[in-house]
């Protein structure tokens, strides 16, 4: 495998300084061989996409780029820096080199926090074209686990990379409450849970107050991609302090 | 609940950091994926993989989830790099997701799954090193055969390297401030680094890891502002 991607997503917020770290790897191959860095950004439906492609990187060997440096603006429609609106993104690898396979490769990506120290997630592998031909209406599942108390609160991110519109489709336990979402292709959404989703879920005596705990059923319908980030936020700030991926 | 029983098995990490200058605790979640009711054994292991304290936790019948504050079981822990931290091994006969908060009196947080280090797969972590900042390293040997993790800090042209032994079901914390202090001693501000891991040697090992990073006790009262 010669090129692999990811997608995840990120604020092009210039405070939040994202960035996105790349560790290409192909196993016990250590001779340092060129690689190509293709990074995409895309919004809500209908706000376009931009690309670049970042040269000089080198296999086995770590590396970073500022999106905000990379995309500047990052031009989306509704989507300027400074935004808070999430944005999708989309990030490739590739080597010219042939027979040397490069699916070992990591990816990270990084924002700031108002403290000054980075909240950082591992973006979900993308299936290769190969892989991706699975029944029609083959459905996964995935549980999140979702809190509600003092300290932090849930939301979730939704990234359809594909060219297929998506629809998610979640089961709240306790309680039985459905969240449904239709995804656009090449599109981002991120849904922030009302309150009343924990209403089922008696809430927890802990040192540090009540606490409401709730798992999601995660499902998605459709061919394609739909890939499910849980992002928990510090309650008071709203600021993002850590990401799970599902 | 006997050993044949066991169907859905949770590694993870904890700590309670008790310094004079951090302060910050841990805390297990337990929730049950099928539906009411679910009965789970939790054991501890310290740093050098003995099982220092066992128990059961229950999620009763009419419940979906528990809740279960961990000083109380660490207490028996011996301190490793001067925090009291275990690998947290949860089995049960139903699926469960189970999962370990840290919190402290301004902030808490969820600590996600933990990076995996595989043979024949090297993993890689950015690093923000200062002297404002601290950074550890927590590593779990969550198989039952010893391990040996490689670890390499990339910071600009140079890259000390550092062994690190892992007993069968132990974990470890690193301080990176003081495995590399010559070279973050000498930062002049901010700089990124990376740290590169690997397992050395042959077989299946799994070990996994989180990066805790925070302000520096002398900056900001040692609060605690990431676990990844």
């Amino acid at each position: 495998m010669r090129s692999i991607s990811w997608a995840g997503f990120c604020y092009p917020d210039v405070k939040m300084r994202p960035l996105v770290h790349f560790f290409p790897s192909a196993g016990s191959v250590g001779a340092p061989y060129p690689i190509a860095c293709k990074l995409t950004v895309f919004g809500q439906a209908g706000e376009g996409e931009k690309s670049m492609v970042i040269e000089g990187a080198r296999l086995s060997q770590p590396d970073g780029v500022s999106l905000v440096d990379a995309f500047e603006d990052f031009g989306l429609t509704g989507s300027a820096s400074g935004s808070s609106a999430v944005v999708g993104l989309e990030i490739e690898l590739s080597l010219l080199q042939p027979g040397v396979n490069i699916e070992k490769s990591v990816t990270i990506v990084e924002f700031s926090g108002s403290e000054g120290v980075g909240v950082r997630f591992r973006p979900q592998k993308m299936q290769q074209s190969e892989q991706s031909a699975l029944p029609q209406d083959m459905a996964e599942s995935r549980r999140a686990l979702l809190l509600r108390d003092s300290f932090l609160k849930t939301s979730l991110v939704l990234v359809n990379p594909g060219a297929q519109d998506m629809q998610f489709l979640g089961k709240v336990l306790p309680g039985g409450a459905s969240l449904t979402e239709t995804v656009p292709a090449r599109s981002v959404k991120e849904i922030h849970l009302p309150d009343t989703i924990f209403d089922s879920a008696g809430p927890i005596s802990c040192s540090f107050g009540l606490t409401r705990g709730a798992l999601l059923d995660n499902r998605k319908s459709g061919q394609g991609e739909l890939l499910t980030y849980a992002l928990y936020r510090d309650a008071p700030t709203n600021e993002v302090i850590s990401v799970s991926v599902l | 609940m006997s050993r044949s029983d066991i169907r859905y098995i949770s590694n993870l990490w904890a700590g309670n950091f008790t310094s004079s200058s951090i302060c910050l605790s841990s805390a297990l979640s337990l929730h049950s994926a099928r539906g009411p009711g679910l009965e789970a054994c939790l054991s501890f292991y310290d740093a050098d993989g003995v099982q220092f304290n066992q128990t059961m936790l229950k999620v009763e019948e009419e419940e979906q989830a528990t809740f279960l504050e961990l000083e109380p079981f660490l207490e028996g822990c011996k301190l490793d790099a001067g925090i009291q931290h275990c690998h947290i091994k949860v089995e049960s006969q139903e699926p469960h997701v189970a999962s370990i908060r840290l919190f402290d009196q301004r902030r808490s947080f969820l600590l996600t799954p933990g990076a995996r280090i595989e043979h024949g797969r090297s993993d890689f972590m950015p690093l923000r090193l200062s002297l404002e900042h601290f950074s550890i390293l927590a590593l779990v040997n969550s198989g039952e055969k010893e391990l040996e993790i490689r670890s390499k800090l990339l910071l600009g042209k140079r890259s000390p390297e550092l062994a690190i032994k892992l007993n069968a079901l132990s974990s470890k914390v690193i301080s990176i401030d003081t495995e590399f202090s010559e070279f973050v001693e000498a930062l002049d501000g901010v700089q990124y680094a990376y740290l590169r891991l690997g397992l050395l040697g042959e077989g299946g090992g799994k070990a996994f890891m989180h990066l805790i990073e925070g302000h520096a006790p002398q900056s900001k009262a040692g609060q605690i502002v990431l676990a990844c």
